[in-house]
């Protein structure tokens, strides 16, 4: 058997003929196709896999499925590495490589393990009280705290893997694939509903894979289960998802669902997830989820060697291993004598029962009994030895009232303690759905109540604990989910199910040991955050009583496990000190996800060159051909500017701003937004968004418009043109457009709706090139056969349309710059021809192609706003000296009203003006603070800041401008703009640098 | 003077540099098809005039149910607001016609046909492709031919219908987000083998 010294002759799902190699903290192994990390650990007789959080007390493996809270393994390495992942779920491949966590040097002996030694030191609240003062050095307290607490390391770089997404609906969602919702599966699956059934393991049938003792229809419960998925997969609008965690459960029926696609097989095949993300959108759900087993609280009940009862049976049934050789069972319960029984029939010896229970009978005893196994009833477990496996255990019997014990310690030899204290119901998805839970006494534990969502909870999740009542129940209440789900049918009838009579449990939420609680050794409660029974008392006598309060100031139910095992020893501990029911003190809340998910899932494809979309014109590939340089603005790519070999930013930029004055530039100006505008009342519509007067505006003409919100501040710019009779073109800045449609739309559909007009975005229609510069008409002329480009016949905002380079287009007579210029608007397809046919024409003219830095560095010269940077919202008309625009004699438009307030004009205001710098060779940072009163270090009073500043050629100096309060009346001042290593002496000016009195604009 | 069929053209996915071809047996494949007009079509479905004219110019009238498609033998109209469609077509001459048609109507027509480009997606795992990113519930009883969304794929905006059983998309995208939509469709397509189809 290769050292699989603990692998069962004759059980186990696992495939004996397919032997799997792995390495656990570089030791290699053997295990078997179908083994999980634990079991084929626990096949190998490995037992300690990890040091706790705090402690750094040797563990184990308690549990067999997702609540495992100790064996937590660090799998893989490099950027594949994954951390905090449970052994109990990590299926096995040959080459996996799984680690320990949090130990230093090696798992066996660990140097931080000496916490707990000094546990004293480490009561509830522990990092409260010690590290809160004095409070600058939390950062370095955290950061040795983050070292030493650590538990598994992220990856250092790039993820490799492929991630998933889906979007799925269902008419029926079921989580859980054991006998319940295998059931609720086939009568929904029976209607003809679409129904997705969902299971976190590898294998359907759920608990049904870890029993040898029950039977359904007469045969074995795995034969049930090959059946039941037999007939599901017939079924075309079922789908099966094995592997996958419904994670989250959201509003409106909105679950997600992380399901590991290939994490079993090593290597994902190619083009294969790693994982995927499920989306799902169910009209109704159904979980069933089952249950998770609550360990015993008694003293070092943590002790690696302690197992859940229910998980040594799985590991006996499911795997073939067994995790000891001689076992001690505590309990509270029958459930754990069927585990007494599993082991006796795989022949592992049960040394002893040890039940707290005053008198047990009931077929399980007495079968336990016959096999002769002793039962020590109202005995509770007092210590354990053996600090790496468990070898043996003293046992005394309790008091009258469960909180001492009596007599005299026996002692039994044993290298296994499997405990049971009972049953949670895996409520956690109808908790996060909203659902109320309430206390069911007989189980000791919360179960669903009234459910606030579309659902039904049906089997151990329901506290529905029999075989038989299960299954009766899923295919009703599955049959149901697809009836409301609009399907007709009726549930099958139920198969007949056998399994062991139980009688109830003694809830006895803390076993007394020998010594006061806290004294010698200590009851665990939270495995994975260190938390002890003595821990939860302390925080209640020290005023935590508030169960949330409990929780953050123990840590109990936090880290990856969420509380899965010990939410309600606590609660029940708690409610204890506090002399108050379980109920009354309620549970904390529950939140996705139900296990940990890599955030690779919840990402999926939005990676490399799908991060984010880069939108792109026409043009943009000539601009690259031709070694621009370029910029981000909002999705668009823009071409920045256009370096010749060897020049710097800087002579770049003058180059290309001198160009424009001297002769003739060239701009793709294709991304503004343009929004086309049609209806007999288009004309009074803007009127009433813009601030100045539209009502008589001629066909071909153009006229620039501010737009302000309702309080008055400038929202967005641009030039809109009369195109024909109730026809207009509308451009707006390229980052304003999809909310100035927004803006159109909603006050046509909220406020004027009478208005009859109608918009459409046709920003990409076209492809835009800005031709600028005294040259530029003769460029134009060259190519163009059909326009009169003479200044009368063609005066500034006016529009054309003729043929360009054998072009349909529109020519447009606006300026950005100040110079004669031309935007030229053809249909996208021909953007590309049309500017290399201006490229061409402008040869002989040394026509220079300029980006977005030169575009603002003309415009700025020309004291021309841009919405954005001068302004930020806050920003309006008057301030930015722009009361020519707005009409003192419409009735209104959006702002007018708040724009009238007086405050709107007061002086004081922050007001747009120029600012030149003492040495015209310094330009400022834009965000530069300006201030009057100088000091030697900040603070400083802020009078407002920089908001454009450039070097410009054309003015010989550095230009800028800025938002200054009462900026109008301080013309002739000088001002300061303290920077990190100097002040800049300014001057304010008029926002306007060059071409003051606008001669440039015919060319 | 150049000749307008003589210059160049560049579609939205030009600069891509797309190579036709890929396995025979692919699950899905994939189209560009740049130029058929298209036209924003805008008007008031109660207007009975309106409906007429519209009817007139396209063979069909306009459908008034959200969220569905007619067509004719000239276009296909795609039900988009409750005063929009989305009109396409091959015929080069659409935009002329329609908005003759409705002249002197509450109604507009706006040439969209360069402001999109369309991708057609087709194949047995088209569906299994779009629902990796489109969160509309896709399936043969909710969703079929003549049916028509406007929704997210991936992280942008599109307006898409289908068109046979195969099933095959039709998804109109923003020029500029094409070549997004392209990655993201070829790449999320992968796992099933993708083959890209020239349009014609």
């Amino acid at each position: 058997m290769s050292g699989q010294s603990f692998r069962i002759r004759d059980k186990g799902r696992i495939d004996r003929s397919k032997p799997v190699r792995f390495t656990f903290d570089g030791k290699s192994y053997e295990g078997f196709e179908g083994d999980t990390l634990a079991s084929a650990l626990i096949a190998n007789g490995v037992h300690l896999i990890g040091r706790s959080f705090k402690y750094h007390r040797p563990r184990g493996i308690l549990a067999a499925g997702s609540e495992e809270p100790n064996a937590l393994i660090q799998l893989g390495g490099g950027n594949k590495s994954e951390p905090n992942l449970r052994a109990t779920q990590i299926e096995i491949f040959d080459g996996l490589e799984a680690a320990s966590q949090n130990r230093w040097p090696c798992l066996k002996f660990d140097v931080g393990a000496v916490n707990s030694v000094f546990h004293r030191l480490f009561p509830a609240g522990f990092y409260y009280k010690t590290f809160m003062w004095p409070a600058s050095l939390w950062l370095k307290y955290e950061h040795v705290i983050r070292h030493a607490a650590g538990l598994g390391k992220a990856p250092p770089d790039r993820d490799p893997d492929r991630y998933e997404k889906v979007h799925a609906h269902a008419d029926v969602l079921i989580v859980g694939g054991g006998p319940a919702g295998l059931a609720a599966a086939l009568a929904a699956g029976k209607t003809g509903a679409r129904v997705i059934l969902a299971d976190e393991t590898a294998d359907w049938g759920g608990s049904l894979l870890s029993e040898s003792d029950c039977e359904i229809d007469g045969k074995e419960p795995a034969r049930w289960v090959e059946e039941s998925v037999a007939e599901l997969e017939a079924m075309p609008e079922v789908t099966l998802v094995k592997r996958c965690t419904i994670t989250g459960y959201y509003d409106h029926n909105y679950l997600t669902g992380l399901e590991r696609v290939s994490d079993h097989l090593g290597a994902a095949p190619e083009h294969t997830p790693r994982q995927r993300l499920w989306k799902i959108r169910a009209k109704r759900v159904v979980l069933a989820t089952g249950a998770l087993e609550r360990p015993l609280v008694f003293t070092d009940n943590d002790r690696p060697g302690v197992m859940l009862s229910s998980a040594v049976r799985t590991y006996v049934n499911r795997y073939g291993v067994l995790p000891g050789r001689k076992t001690v069972i505590f309990t509270n319960n029958d459930d754990a004598y069927r585990t007494a029984l599993a082991l006796e029939d795989a022949h592992g010896r049960v040394a002893a029962i040890v039940d707290v229970r005053t008198s047990v009978t009931g077929p399980l005893a007495d079968a336990v009994r016959a096999k002769g196994i002793t039962v020590y009833e109202n005995h509770g477990i007092v210590s354990v030895q053996g600090t790496q496996k468990v070898t043996s255990v003293e046992v005394m019997q309790l008091d009258a009232n469960g909180t001492g014990v009596t007599g005299t310690a026996k002692s039994v030899n044993c290298d296994l303690i499997a405990m049971s204290g009972g049953w949670n119901p895996t409520v956690h998805l109808f908790s996060q759905s909203k659902g109320k839970l309430t206390w069911d006494t007989e189980m000791a534990a919360f179960i669903p109540g009234t459910a606030s969502q579309a659902l039904a909870s049906t089997g151990a999740c329901n506290g529905t604990m029999g075989l038989a009542d299960s299954l009766k129940e899923g295919l009703k209440l599955g049959a149901e989910a697809a009836r409301e789900a609009g399907h007709k049918g009726r549930a099958p009838a139920a198969p007949k199910a056998t399994e062991p009579e139980q009688g109830g449990l003694r809830p006895l939420w803390i076993t007394p040991g020998k010594a006061k609680l806290g004294r010698k050794g200590k009851h665990f409660v939270d495995f994975q955050n260190d938390v002890t029974a003595a821990d939860v008392q302390l925080a209640a006598r020290e005023g935590y009583r508030s169960v949330e309060h409990l929780k953050r100031y123990t840590t109990t139910g936090m880290g990856t496990d969420q509380g899965k095992t010990s939410n309600v020893n606590a609660l029940a501990i708690l409610s204890d000190v506090l002399a108050s029911d379980i109920p009354a003190v309620g549970t904390t809340t529950f939140r996705p996800p139900y296990t940990p998910a890599t955030i690779g899932a919840y990402t999926g494809r939005n990676v490399g060159k799908l991060f984010e979309p880069v939108r792109k014109t026409r043009i943009d590939e000539w601009a690259r051909a031709n070694g621009a340089k370029f910029e981000h603005v909002g999705q668009w790519m823009r071409a920045w500017y256009f370096p010749k070999q060897g020049e710097t930013f800087r002579q770049a930029i003058d180059r290309e701003v001198k160009a424009v004055r001297d002769g003739c530039g060239i701009l793709d100006a294709s991304t503004l937004g343009k929004i086309d505008i049609q209806g007999p009342d288009a004309a009074e519509f803007l009127n009433r968004i813009y601030t100045n007067a539209w009502l008589k505006l001629g066909v071909g003409r153009c006229r620039y418009g501010l737009m302000l919100k309702e309080d008055g501040m400038v929202m967005d710019d641009g030039v809109t043109t009369c195109i024909g009779e109730n026809h207009y073109h509308m451009t707006t800045t390229t980052g304003g457009a999809a909310n100035v449609l927004s803006w159109l739309e909603e006050w046509h559909q909220t406020e004027w709706p009478d208005l009859k007009v109608f918009f459409s975005s046709v920003t990409e229609q076209w492809s835009v090139v800005a031709i600028n510069g005294p040259k530029s008409r003769a460029v134009l002329q060259k190519l163009c056969e059909d326009v009169d480009f003479s200044a009368e016949a063609f005066p500034f905002m006016a529009m054309k349309e003729g043929t360009v380079a054998g072009i349909p287009a529109r020519l447009y007579r606006i300026s950005f710059t100040g110079e004669l210029s031309f935007e030229i608007n053809v249909p996208a397809r021909y953007g590309l021809a049309l500017w290399e046919a201006l490229m061409e024409a402008g040869k002989e003219f040394d026509i220079t192609p300029y980006g977005t830095e030169t575009m603002h560095v003309l415009r700025a010269e020309k004291g021309f706003i841009i919405v954005g940077q001068e302004t930020d919202g806050t920003v309006n008309p008057l301030d930015l000296g722009m009361d020519w625009i707005v009409s003192k004699k419409k009735p209104d438009f959006v702002g007018k009203r708040s724009l009238e307030r007086e405050s709107m004009a007061s002086p004081d205001r922050k007001q747009l003006v120029g600012l030149l710098t003492e040495d015209p060779q310094t330009v400022l940072p834009e965000g530069g603070h300006v201030v009057e009163k100088l000091k030697p270090e900040p603070p400083m009073e802020m009078l407002g800041h920089v908001t454009s500043s450039y070097y410009s050629p054309n003015c010989g100096r550095s230009i800028a401008m800025a938002l200054i309060k009462g900026g109008h009346a301080r013309h002739g001042q000088t001002l300061h703009v303290p920077l990190e290593d100097k002040v800049v002496k300014v001057t304010v000016t008029e926002p306007r640098f060059f071409d003051l009195e606008g001669e440039r604009i015919d060319g | 003077m150049a000749d307008l069929e003589t210059l160049t053209t560049r579609t939205a996915l030009d600069p891509m540099d797309i190579v036709i071809g890929g396995p025979s047996d692919a699950g899905v494949t994939l189209t560009e098809i740049p130029f058929q007009t298209r036209l924003v079509l805008r008007g008031l479905p109660s207007d009975k005039k309106f409906t007429a004219a519209v009817k007139g110019a396209l063979g069909v009238e306009p459908p008034s149910k959200p969220g569905t498609v007619t067509s004719s033998k000239t276009a296909r109209v795609l039900w988009t607001a409750p005063n929009e469609w989305m009109v396409y077509s091959d015929d080069t001459g659409l935009a002329a016609t329609l908005t003759k048609a409705v002249a002197g109507l509450h109604a507009a027509v706006t040439e969209v046909t360069e402001h999109y480009t369309l991708i057609r997606l087709s194949g047995r795992h088209a569906r299994d492709v779009m629902i990796k990113g489109c969160a509309i519930d896709l399936h043969p009883r909710e969703f079929g031919p003549g049916q028509c969304v406007q929704s997210h794929l991936g992280r942008i905006t599109v307006l898409f219908d289908q068109t046979d059983e195969t099933p095959s998309y039709h998804i109109l995208v923003r020029a500029s987000f094409a070549e997004y939509l392209w990655m993201y469709l070829e790449d999320a397509g992968l796992e099933f083998g993708v083959r890209i189809e020239a349009a014609g």
